[in-house]
């Protein structure tokens, strides 16, 4: 019978089975710019553009590039209009890319100087921030704010922020069988609360049917949306309904906006300023879009 | 040496190792061994933990109605059934529609309830049924529907007004009387209010034994609510 002696040989492969499993896990976890994990389902991001920018004594929404790993081309998503939500490839209109850390920059459209970026310093200075994210996860950038065409534009001008959308469907009422909708509020209406730029929050009323209600304020609100943020998710059952938009700054009417809620859609309404003055729905928009559906 | 083994002898000296003498045999024998001694331990616990005497807590109830005690119970699992109700209600989507001032009697019931169960912990110190009791609201209703919802809660509270409303005549010492009472009242305001909502018209609250208002209330409850006395 053969013997068998693992202590020369076995331990010395296992030795170097651990050594090279090692090796590999380093390169693994250590993508191009040393910190990023890369692997995984893509991540899904698409971007808002709530913008305005002041010029002389006018201040009018542009179209702006967002730049991706500082790329001229794809995946950086250009062009993207004012007061709009970008549209790009992959389903639902998202841009799909590696997860892992990114580097992102704002600018004008056309713009080439890296220090002309929408996002600055609390100094005026231009930086590139820079965010894991995480596989699978569907991310709405939003770039909103009142900028000077130029000069200095200080740090909270254009915050960088985003919302990562919810995966999951809306609730099924079992007494019915109904799998119901839902949706949330995106605020990126730099001129929704008086002194445009200001952390303002807006309320989302919500009525059946497709009447515009005279004075939505009468109703409960059924969700809030912060400045460069989004309300929780609202579910309702498919439908047609009057979703409005109020200032909590002023109480004053933003948008209202007769809308049908399919069986099992997820939606964002994206919430956008198009243009200074008094705010009102003269002046601003609500743009809904699907993020998934069930 | 043993006729299955190999050697390992020292290069330099050319004497044998033998710490390196390992037969197959041995081998194996000492991995099933060290895998035995992780692998039965870890069995052992785990059917330990399976046959342990885990007692789900909002599983069931016992309400002896009987006692006052027990009478009090029952207005405490009738409670917590409206608490659960109107929180669920508010503290999710609110359904399309709720007036901004129907909103505000449906927080207000919030807030009643919220003290009276307090006040209710308080009142039965020893025998008090679980505090947790679940419900399955979602399951018998349409949260987002407003005749679903405000015709759901006016059985809620037409029977617990109801309900209540007879305690006050089954139990005797002082305190319980004019707690039941008080209860009984706030109960009798919270459905004049929901059939306000509802377009309902007005009804006087006529007494129901707490065993029918049970039975009425069973399809919302989760919880298996037994009923003694």
């Amino acid at each position: 019978m053969r013997a068998f002696v693992y202590r020369h040989i076995g331990l010395r492969r296992v030795a170097g089975v651990l050594a090279y499993s090692a090796f590999a896990v380093a390169l693994t976890a250590c993508g191009t710019d040393g910190i990023s994990a890369a692997g995984g389902s893509p991540i899904h991001l698409r971007v808002v553009n709530g913008v305005l920018y002041v010029h002389g004594g006018d201040t009018a929404t542009t179209p702006i590039d967002f730049l991706i790993d500082s790329a001229a081309g794809e995946p950086s998503i250009l062009g993207i209009p004012g007061a709009s939500v970008s549209t790009c490839d992959s389903v639902n209109g998202y841009r799909t890319i590696p997860s892992g850390v990114h580097g992102f920059l704002a600018r004008a459209a056309g713009d080439t100087r890296a220090d002309n970026s929408l996002y600055t310093t609390p100094y005026a200075t231009a930086f590139v921030p820079r965010q894991a994210m995480l596989s699978g996860t569907y991310y709405t950038m939003i770039v909103a704010g009142v900028v000077p065409d130029s000069g200095d534009r200080l740090g909270n001008d254009v915050m960088f922020s985003f919302t990562i959308e919810d995966p999951l469907p809306g609730p099924l009422i079992e007494s019915t069988g109904v799998l119901q909708s839902r949706f949330r509020v995106v605020n990126a209406a730099p001129n929704a609360a008086p002194g445009s730029g200001s952390f303002g929050s807006v309320s989302v009323y919500l009525t059946p049917g497709s009447a515009i209600p005279a004075d939505p304020r009468v109703y409960y609100a059924t969700g809030r949306a912060v400045y460069r943020s989004a309300s929780s998710y609202i579910n309702v059952n498919p439908g047609s309904y009057v979703v409005s938009i109020i200032s909590n700054g002023t109480g004053a009417i933003l948008a209202q906006q007769p809308l049908t809620f399919a069986r099992g859609e997820v939606r964002s309404l994206i919430l956008l300023s198009t243009a200074a003055g008094v705010p009102g729905t003269a002046n601003h928009k609500l743009i809904s879009v699907l993020d998934h559906q069930y | 040496m043993t006729h299955d083994a190999v050697v390992q002898r020292d290069a330099r000296s050319g004497l044998p190792r033998p710490s390196s003498l390992v037969t197959r045999r041995r081998f194996v024998q000492g991995w099933l061994g060290a895998g035995l001694a992780v692998l039965v331990p870890g069995l052992a616990g785990g059917v330990l933990t399976a046959c342990s005497e885990a007692v789900d807590p909002t599983a069931s109830a016992v309400i002896d109605l009987g006692t006052e005690t027990g009478l009090l119970n029952f207005i405490y699992a009738v409670q917590q059934l409206e608490l659960d109700y109107y929180s669920r209600i508010m503290w999710t989507t609110p359904f399309p529609g709720l007036l901004a001032t129907e909103a505000t009697t449906l927080n207000n019931a919030i807030n009643q309830l919220t003290t009276s169960t307090q006040n209710l912990r308080t009142a039965i110190p020893a025998g008090r049924i679980t505090d947790v009791i679940v419900f399955r609201t979602g399951h018998v209703i349409d949260p987002s529907d407003r005749g679903s919802v405000l015709t759901n809660a006016q059985i809620i509270e037409d029977a617990a007004a109801a309900g209540f409303a007879a305690v006050v005549g089954l139990v005797h010492t002082p305190s319980v009387v004019t707690l039941a009472s008080t209860l009984a009242a706030q109960a009798a305001g919270r459905a004049a209010a929901i059939r306000t909502m509802a377009g309902s018209p007005a009804a006087p609250v006529t007494s129901r034994p707490p065993r029918d208002v049970v039975l009425t209330l069973e399809p919302y409850y989760l919880t298996t609510i037994t009923v003694r006395g």
